[in-house]
């Protein structure tokens, strides 16, 4: 596929606005109001996740007359529920700042490169 | 001294009823036309003389509607742009009303459970109404993640039914809390202020301290009251995104 010369420059356009949106991301600020948001989110998750797990698990005991074990195990599984919010959430955390560290890092080979010509 | 929950009490203004129903003009009310008087305001100011190049309460305008605009089209895609609208209106709303609680003597409509969760049970029954309309059956295909072995399924299938009901919950619980928590804990900063200054003796020397306190707790809950109503239509835009994308 042959790049035109628009294209590639859309392309570095792109990646620069990538890269100034993480460094956005990295200012103090934005970090404690998204770690902000982020807590309350997932820490109210796994709290509501249990309860909803077991309101439903106490509904199906009072249908089925099997007290008071069908509770016992929706609210493990509204725990689990929980946890696998919290667990998806970091995994797609961790992902994004992989992604980052790989940009970064290819933008400084390329600024190295570029600097390395420029001698020769 | 008042009670730090006073605040919240409802007051009735009028009484009417619809169809049977209770739906007196209370406080609430009054300042949710509060609210929708100043977003009609700030709207106003904005738009009155378009330009190309914005003046002040353009640009705030069209910032603010970028903001929004961003987050939509980053968290669902260019098929969400269909609910930028809905989303800039709720943030708005929720934002301001947020906001306004933070006045002396006003009202947070935002700390009854009532009304957040008026809004969170209209957006899941949107969110299920998009995604049949969409995706028909195929609907159900959220609850099944792709690449789970199938013995796993019999676990996964209910985690995910739990987690797909409890947003409601969430959603209205956060704002909710977060609102009550941050005003309670205000009013009893203040008050201490207060009954330090009447204690007498040494004690009355010690007022200041609450005092820094309440400043410092005002402070973070202007940050709270910015941070929820992002977060309430940030989840909006990522239920959406379930819907109309079905994803995960």
């Amino acid at each position: 596929m042959f790049l035109t010369e628009p294209d590639r420059q859309h392309d570095l356009e792109g990646l620069e606005a990538r890269l100034a949106a993480a460094k956005a991301r990295h200012e103090p600020r934005a970090v404690v109001s998204s770690a902000l948001a982020a807590s309350t989110r997932y820490a109210m998750e796994i709290a509501v996740a249990a309860v909803v797990g077991g309101a439903i698990g106490w509904q199906l005991d009072r249908w089925l007359g099997s007290k008071p074990w069908l509770s016992i195990l929706f609210l493990l599984l509204g725990l689990a529920a929980g946890f696998f919010n919290l667990i998806r959430a970091v995994n797609r955390e961790a992902a994004v700042v992989e992604l980052e560290q790989q940009e970064v890092a290819a933008a400084e080979a390329k600024a190295r490169e570029a600097a390395q010509k420029k001698m020769v | 001294m008042a009670s730090p929950l006073e605040q919240f009490a409802i007051k009735r203004y009028t009484d009417l009823s619809v169809a049977g129903l209770d739906a007196s003009f209370t406080n609430a009310a009054l300042f949710m036309l509060f609210a929708l008087v100043l977003i009609w305001g700030f709207m106003f100011m904005g738009l009155r003389q378009a330009t190309v190049i914005p003046g002040r309460w353009q640009a705030a305008v069209e910032s603010l509607y970028e903001f929004v605009g961003d987050m939509v089209s980053e968290n669902i895609g260019p098929k969400g742009r269909a609910f930028i609208p809905f989303i800039f209106t709720l943030f708005l709303f929720i934002l301001v009303l947020n906001l306004m609680g933070l006045l002396p003597y006003s009202f947070t409509v935002t700390s009854h459970i009532a009304i957040t969760f008026a809004f969170a049970a209209f957006i899941f029954l949107m969110c299920i109404v998009v995604g049949v309309a969409r995706h028909g059956f195929h609907f159900l295909e959220l609850f099944v993640p792709p690449n789970t072995p199938a013995p796993l399924l019999i676990l996964i299938v209910p985690i995910e039914v739990i987690s797909y009901f409890s947003r409601p919950l969430t959603l209205a619980i956060r704002l909710f809390a977060n609102m009550t928590a941050g005003h309670i804990l205000l009013k009893v900063f203040a008050g201490f202020v207060i009954s330090l200054g009447a204690a007498g003796g040494v004690l009355s020397f010690l007022f200041p301290v609450p005092l820094v306190m309440t400043v410092a707790f005002f402070l973070l809950e202007l940050l709270v009251a910015a941070v929820q109503a992002y977060v309430f239509a940030l989840l909006t835009c990522m239920y959406l995104n379930d819907s109309i994308n079905l994803s995960h």
